[in-house]
């Protein structure tokens, strides 16, 4: 099977949530008490964020002011990362990437030691204290096996969401961002497998900025940087230490003079 | 973003295995230079490193949120090198704490010194390499932005360095004064007070360095970080008063003892005193370090 990608067109989403319900009902997450949203920006999101019960949601965001004000909804879900870095992260390869598109979990091999969640650009994996184990959105390989669409892609009545091939998707949005719109995914942690395309800048929607480098790049050039301090350090050192040395012995040779 | 996964037990290993590779670098350090003169520092070194790094690996497994279910699943941690840093980190660890031990059993049956120093060049390297990974393993963290700078590690191994001096020092007394069985040297040692007061005034010394160099650094840190959650939770937010009491306790206050003593000629049962005091004070303080960087990146 080729690399599949869906393509999220958030200028066609109007946020009934089938894609939430979807979700739950083909994964069988069970409903939990929510929060109301603090921000009140993002105040009629429900549920507000991730959690083991809940692998995707849309956000209700208020862009703008006044007469200006308008609704922008936004599905969110793991991106499945080209090259994810909670896969990169973990320890055992619990977690990986398939050459369908999902990144998927695999339990017998994890140890639970939380890298993941603190290594995914997007903040999406979390862990479930019951089940001992990760939770996040699969992209349903058992439907895309069967040829069948993913269950929230399926549920969508507006085509905002879209399952195609990779090489697809990253077309469509490139074309998006020649005419003026704003895409997420296509550059973000080196590009995901989920992309967005919108009439609004994915700041305003709350999105977290993430550079356009994989995480296997990213990690270099932290490594890198963290040498070139070591080394401008190291040769700082040992620069003080020559000079302190010199200046001692200038000051016990100008002692021998007096 | 996320909730917190990682608390006071991820805090303490990063702790104990920093410390444990800054002790091995010091006693090391001292038993290949110190032209002899620096033996129980340099035996204190790898024993008090080894128990430090086995402390670490326990409360790092006691973490493992899969342990009650999978307890033997933990050696999967070795299969994803080098890809993964946490995987990498696990080989070094590993190498290392076999390193510290034979280096301790060597010391303790007083083995062959030609292999104690070949053992030292090796547990150096290794030393390092696991101070400098408990800060490369947050600043690969992509997720926590806080995390996120170059100067991490070297945050880290300044106070690895720092620390493991402090554990070397208080290890020579606790080892001499508790337990003299386990290795006559330091109850001998300690018996010369002028000598062990010389010693650790050098070693106060000689501490000065990385003790301006860690507020440097830490300062530079914060720096390369700002604008992040964490680091306003640091600085004036609510790990604020944990961050201060590791600036004042943890390094000034060891910077101007060791000042003093270098000053002024003191006696020398005050400055045994006075430097055991202040490396335990550096002890919390490298504690407390890791916790608030810690909480603090995933605020
Ligand atoms: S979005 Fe996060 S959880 Fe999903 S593949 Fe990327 S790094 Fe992994």
């Amino acid at each position: 099977m080729m690399a599949k990608a869906v393509l999220v067109d958030l200028r066609r989403c109007i946020g009934c949530r089938s894609c939430q319900v979807a979700c739950k009902r083909w994964n069988d997450r069970g409903a939990t008490a929510t929060k109301h949203n603090p921000d009140p920006k993002l105040e009629w999101t429900n549920p507000s964020d991730f959690s083991p019960q809940t692998y995707t949601y849309v956000r209700f965001v208020k862009v703008g002011k006044g007469e200006s004000l308008k609704w922008v909804f936004a599905k969110v879900q793991c991106n499945h990362c080209i090259e994810p870095g909670c896969a990169t992260a973990c320890p055992t390869t619990a977690l990986i990437k398939t050459k369908e598109g999902p990144v998927i979990y695999r339990k017998e091999l994890c140890i639970g030691c939380g890298y993941c969640i603190n290594a995914c650009p997007f903040g999406v994996p979390r862990f479930d204290e019951e089940n001992k184990a990760i939770e996040k959105c699969t992209f349903c390989p058992e439907r895309l096996s069967e040829g069948l669409e993913p269950a929230c892609v399926q549920a969508c009545p507006t085509d905002a969401l879209t399952l195609m091939s990779l090489e697809e998707a990253r077309r469509k949005a490139a074309e998006a961002e020649a005419k003026g719109l704003y895409t997420y995914g296509l550059h973000e942690a080196g590009g995901t497998s989920w992309i967005y395309i919108s009439e609004t800048p994915f700041t305003e929607l709350g999105f977290p900025k993430v550079g356009p480098e994989a995480p296997a790049a990213f990690n270099l050039r932290m490594l890198e940087n963290i040498s070139i301090i070591g080394a401008v350090g190291l040769i700082a050192m040992g620069g003080l230490w020559l000079y302190s040395k010199r200046r001692s012995k200038l000051e016990e040779s100008k002692r021998g003079e007096s | 973003m996320s909730e917190p996964v990682w608390g006071i037990l991820i805090a303490t290993y990063l702790f104990l295995g920093g410390m444990a590779g800054g002790a091995y670098i010091i006693g090391a350090w001292s038993d290949l230079f110190g032209k002899g003169k620096y033996e129980v520092l340099a035996r204190s070194g790898a024993y008090t490193s080894l128990i430090s790094i086995l402390a670490g690996l326990v409360f790092l497994i006691l973490d493992l949120k899969r342990l009650t279910v999978a307890p033997f699943s933990v050696l999967n941690a070795y299969i994803h090198f080098p890809v993964s840093i946490m995987s990498v980190g696990t080989w070094i660890i590993s190498a290392f704490t076999v390193v510290a031990l034979l280096t301790t059993l060597l010391w303790l049956l007083n083995g062959n010194r030609i292999l104690i120093k070949f053992l030292e060049i090796l547990g150096m390297v290794l030393g390092f390499s696991t101070t400098a990974y408990t800060g490369i393993l947050l600043s690969y963290a992509r997720g926590r932005p806080f995390w996120g700078s170059p100067l991490l590690p070297w945050l880290f191994t300044v106070s690895g360095i720092l620390t493991g001096l402090g554990l070397t020092v208080i290890g020579i007394s606790i080892i001499a004064k508790i337990m003299p069985r386990l290795d006559r040297n330091f109850f001998e040692f300690f018996e010369q007070r002028s000598k062990v007061s010389q010693m650790f005034k050098s070693i106060e010394e000689y501490s000065i360095v990385p003790t301006f160099l860690e507020i440097l650094v830490v300062i530079l840190f914060i720096g390369t970080v700002w604008g992040t959650n964490g680091s306003f939770a640091l600085v004036f937010g609510d790990l604020s008063a944990f961050f201060w009491i590791y600036l004042v306790i943890g390094l000034l206050v060891h910077l101007v003892l060791s000042l003093y003593n270098y000053i002024k000629s003191v006696e020398e049962n005050t400055i045994i005193f006075g430097s055991l005091v202040g490396f335990a004070l550096v002890l919390i303080g490298g504690f407390i370090l890791r916790y608030v960087i810690l909480i603090a990146g995933q605020l």
